[in-house]
């Protein structure tokens, strides 16, 4: 027989945890969560149509049915046989088996999780630097705007997501000693997941380094690592450097952002989320508000700001004003920063709190996405808004199976639903760096030496989307004609044969 | 010697006998050779090393003109006669008084006139920010750093601009506000500052701007972390309000009336196109030097109140977010960001130890101010070297070219070289120039854009009935006129190539012509 003196004592217990579960469960905070996943919902669906996921997918489906990675590339006909790593191989992986089991709806599902969870993250992380609930919903809702311009089936999610866990551990050890274990597997999976990796060893550097030094100089703080919160920060730092080793390519994998980073100005000037923030799109007034937003809270209080939080806000405006891609980054670090400077509401107060409420609007909300989330033909409806699936089928259909010049956000579409079309170009751009094709793309697309380029690699098709100068001066050449034209695509073959070098094929008419 | 502020009742009294006077002659020498001054020659020599880049500035050709028929025919033109795409559009030089100087320059000294203005314009200019620099409370050496930022942030706009004259009234009213706030003198000036202000540049907006700003920051009396309010007294509120007031209705004292007073908001709210098409007019680009300088000086601004806890005026915080915001947004207003935000860091700088008059060596000071001046005396660029750069930009051979062959027919020309075009061959009506404005009302400059970047371009030279396109060799135009069969080119050369829709013409000897 069970002790029913114990039972009797032990069962108010149990249902006090059990209410204060619930409670927590449906507290007022995670319903603000599951508002903010709402909105994230939008921007997912919004963004779906990446250009980058098809070649991912391609390489996901490579990797699940031959079980190899493959060291060269098969893809384009420009770099083919040149070595490239594929650096996000374990990103790719859930994407391709959420594509297998429910199509483009998979994607989507993918995509939104992971971004649920990274600002879920940025939300606790708000509240852990002391801002009330409420006030760290409109700081999350501003990591959401900066990160927009990532957010869609990008494997650099992946990435975020790692930093974000990174950034809670570093936190969770100022806080509790505790927690430091988790880094170096962190670092594992990171590097197999994206490149950003390295931006979560400068975070980690910054963190330690902001201990080395003790003082007050103005609003600024710091504070010494005494001897075994050093040595814990040190080994977990060496552990994590050594685990990036264990990934298929070994070092290559470790030096291929460094790497990028050396070789990137040609990506740069060339791809745009690579470019400078800017300032006149909505991107870059969201940056501006950082911008005055981290003064204004300098200078309209005088909270102190500690030494390792100084320089990664340092760090992450940098960045992100260097380069538009990493306005992500600077929502993840920005938002908990500035939260706590925020006071439009009253302080939350559990006691207040309407569990039944929060429950119906959190069932109300998954209800509403449920209902909300798009069909198959509505997803497929947006890529073919975006990708030239009707002038692929014209292609294939007539056995056009030439050399193509194509768009640079198309390559990844035609190497996933024409692999028999090798394309010019594409998303990989560091692969295209390096041979010189994307520097040639550009004198293409720039109207700087068009029909010379298109003669020098013996082109036979171009891919254009409508209303480029490029359409435009094809269209306007003797030696190419337009053979096929709808509003997303235009498909023009050359008419006059390949002409020697000194000398191009085409005439304008 | 620069002493702190001296109000006048502390003043040492006049001297009466000659050894005072010996000792006022030295201590005069002492102030004049001083160790600031040696900064601010520094900083001037700086100016007029960096300014003959600037020269081949693509605007001044079209404001000589302007200047040259206002002298010759003592009126002001209202409509446009210079292009043919835009003849006899309405159309005022809202910049008339600036013109002046620059075309009085030319006429007496060529280009190296030309140069001679815009650079003391621009050395007055930051002889006034390092002025103000010290006044806010930066020792003399943080001062030159601050306004060497200053001078870096105004590349932007060294060149030969009537907007420096502009630039120039701002940095008076910044002068006559600070004057004010310290002795509550002053603010008479302010009237005939804007009254000559909207003559010189439509930049007084700005200055009604600072004005309004200053004036409203001290409306309000109170702390919030580290910035601090104080109320103007009822005494220097109505002084404020009535030199607003009275400088509102002097910007009415101009040849134009209200048109010139309106002209800034007409082109604010019609300004899309430029932006859009516009180099200066576009925000700041993180990834050139500009956007690295701006980037550095986001960076102290929040770093300086970081590591500081010296309080801020609201005033400075307010002027400082709104040079920043507007420099942020359109890249030639960095110059401006440099007037306004320089001297309310430079106090808070703290790089180096503070000046002692008392170690200053007047004559190693004076060493260098002379070996300054003699230096930009002996570097002074020679007409030559300054006509070299200009036909390195302008297409002075071709333009030579089409005179010898009697080529007048509508050109479609670059836009950067309408203004040359108009002052050196005015008998060539070109299609655009830099006014923009004009062209943008009118659609000219929409079809200019389209047309040059290879969209709808044989259709938009069509409309226009264009005989001749002359234009860079490496723009996208000049690459699809090339590989036309109704376009031929004519004259080419490093510069430019000019092309001429399918007409016979004899092949110079003296060119290449393909």
């Amino acid at each position: 027989m069970p002790n029913t003196s114990g039972a009797s004592q032990a069962t108010p217990a149990t249902a006090f945890r059990r209410t204060d579960l619930v409670r927590s469960i449906f507290s007022f905070p995670v319903m603000c969560m599951f508002l903010l996943s709402a909105v994230i919902f939008g921007f997912c669906v919004k963004q779906f149509a990446e250009p980058d996921i098809w070649w991912h997918l391609r390489n996901a489906q490579n990797l699940v049915e031959f079980h190899s990675f493959s060291p060269v590339d098969t893809y384009s006909f420009t770099a083919a046989g040149l070595s490239r790593p594929n650096f996000e191989w374990l990103s790719e992986v859930p994407y391709y088996l959420a594509f297998k089991a429910w199509g483009l709806q998979g994607l989507l599902l993918v995509s939104i999780v992971v971004s649920v969870l990274i600002f879920a993250g940025v939300y606790y992380l708000c509240c852990r630097w002391g801002a009330d609930c409420k006030d760290a919903v409109i700081a999350t809702m501003l990591a959401i705007s900066l990160g927009v311009v990532s957010i869609g089936p990008r494997m650099l999610l992946f990435g975020w997501l790692c930093m974000v866990v990174l950034l809670i551990l570093l936190d969770v050890y100022r806080c509790t000693g505790k927690g430091l274990w988790v880094i170096p597997p962190l670092f594992l999976l990171w590097i197999n997941l994206h490149g950003s990796w390295a931006f979560g060893m400068v975070v980690f550097a910054i963190f330690i380094i902001s201990g080395l030094v003790e003082g007050e100089w103005g609003l600024l703080v710091a504070r010494r690592w005494n001897r075994s919160q050093l040595r814990n920060l040190l080994l977990a730092g060496v552990a994590a450097f050594v685990l990036l080793f264990v990934n298929p390519f070994g070092y290559k994998l470790v030096v291929y952002p460094f790497e990028v980073a050396a070789r990137q100005q040609a990506a740069v000037q060339y791809v745009e989320e690579w470019q400078p923030v800017d300032l006149s799109t909505g991107n870059g007034k969201l940056a501006l508000l950082v911008i005055f937003a981290i003064m204004a809270s300098v200078l309209l209080s005088r909270r102190r700001w500690r030494l390792d939080v100084a320089l990664l806000i340092a760090f992450a405006l940098w960045t992100a004003l260097s380069h538009t891609r990493f306005l992500f980054f600077l929502g993840l670090i920005a938002a908990p920063l500035l939260a706590p400077y925020i006071h439009l509401f009253t302080p939350y107060e559990p006691e207040d709190d309407k569990p039944w409420l929060n429950a119906s609007i959190m069932a109300g909300v998954v209800v509403a996405l449920c209902l909300l989330f798009p069909s198959r033909a509505s997803l497929q409806q947006k890529v073919d808004h975006e990708f030239p699936a009707a002038a692929l089928r014209f292609m294939q259909e007539h056995q056009l199976n030439g050399r193509v010049f194509n768009q640079y956000v198309w390559g990844g579409f035609m190497e996933w639903n024409t692999p028999e079309l090798k394309t010019f170009i594409d998303g990989r751009a560091d692969v295209f760096v390096a041979n010189g094709v994307l520097a040639d793309h550009r004198k293409v697309t720039t109207i700087e030496e068009p029909l010379e380029v298109l003669d020098k690699y013996r082109i036979d098709y171009a891919l254009l989307q409508q209303d480029r100068p490029l359409t435009y001066v094809l269209e306007n050449s003797k030696g190419w004609r337009q053979i096929y034209s709808d509003p997303v695509a235009v498909l023009l073959a050359r008419t006059a044969p390949v002409a020697t070098a000194t000398q191009p094929s085409a005439e304008v008419k | 010697m620069i002493m702190p502020e001296v109000s006048p009742a502390k003043m040492p009294p006049h001297p009466q006998v000659s050894g005072e006077i010996a000792g006022s002659h030295r201590s005069w020498l002492t102030k004049l050779f001083s160790f600031p001054v040696m900064c601010v020659s520094l900083l001037v020599g700086v100016v007029f090393a960096f300014a003959p880049r600037g020269i081949a500035e693509s605007d001044i050709w079209w404001h000589l003109r302007n200047a040259r028929n206002l002298l010759q025919l003592h009126s002001f033109s209202v409509v446009d006669t210079y292009t043919f795409s835009a003849a006899g559009s309405p159309w005022i030089s809202f910049e008339w008084l600036s013109e002046v100087p620059y075309y009085l320059a030319f006429r007496a000294m060529d280009l190296q006139g030309i140069l001679l203005v815009y650079s003391t314009v621009v050395a007055l200019i930051f002889i006034g920010v390092y002025y103000r620099c010290w006044r806010a409370g930066a020792n003399c050496k943080d001062a030159a750093v601050a306004t060497l930022g200053g001078i870096c942030l105004a590349g932007v706009s060294l060149a030969p601009r009537t907007l420096l004259f502009g630039w120039l009234c701002m940095e008076g009213l910044l002068l006559v506000l600070d004057h004010f706030r310290r002795t509550g003198k002053g603010l008479r000036l302010l009237p005939p500052l804007f009254a000559v202000w909207i003559n010189l540049h439509g930049s007084w907006v700005f200055g009604m701007a600072v004005l309004a700003i200053v004036i409203g920051s001290g409306l309000v009396q109170g702390e919030w972390g580290l910035v601090v309010a104080q109320r103007w007294e009822p005494r220097q509120l109505r002084s404020l309000l009535l030199a607003g007031v009275a400088s509102v209705a002097a910007l009415f004292v101009n040849p134009f009336g209200y048109k010139l007073v309106l002209y800034p908001y007409d082109l604010l709210i019609r300004h899309n196109d430029v932006v859009q098409g516009l180099e200066e007019w576009q925000p700041v680009n993180f990834g050139g030097l500009n956007g690295k300088l701006a980037l550095a000086v986001v960076f102290l601004l929040i770093a300086l109140p970081l590591l500081s806890s010296k309080r801020w005026k609201l005033q400075d915080v307010l002027l400082a977010s709104f040079a920043l915001w507007a420099a942020l947004s359109h890249v030639r207003f960095l110059f401006f960001a440099g007037l306004v935000i320089m001297p309310i860091l430079a106090p808070r700088m703290g790089l180096f130890p503070p000046y002692e008059a008392e170690l200053d060596k007047p004559w190693l000071n004076a060493g260098i101010i002379v070996a300054v001046a003699a230096a930009l005396i002996f570097f002074f660029p020679t007409e030559a070297q300054l006509q070299q750069k200009v036909d390195q930009t302008f297409p002075k051979n071709a333009l030579q070219f089409m005179q010898e062959h009697r080529l007048d027919g509508k050109t479609f020309n670059q836009y950067a070289w309408g203004g040359y075009m108009e002052w050196n061959t005015p008998q060539i009506k070109p299609f655009i120039d830099g006014r923009a404005d004009i062209f943008v009302y009118n659609g000219v400059f929409r079809d200019f854009l389209r047309a040059t970047s290879a969209e709808d371009s044989f259709e938009i030279l069509n409309k226009h009935g264009i005989e001749y396109v002359l234009l860079p060799p490496e723009s996208p135009l000049a690459y699809l006129l090339r590989h036309s069969a109704k376009w031929r080119t004519v004259y080419s050369d490093q510069v430019s190539v000019l092309f001429e829709r399918g007409r016979e013409i004899p092949a110079p000897t003296n060119v290449r012509a393909n």
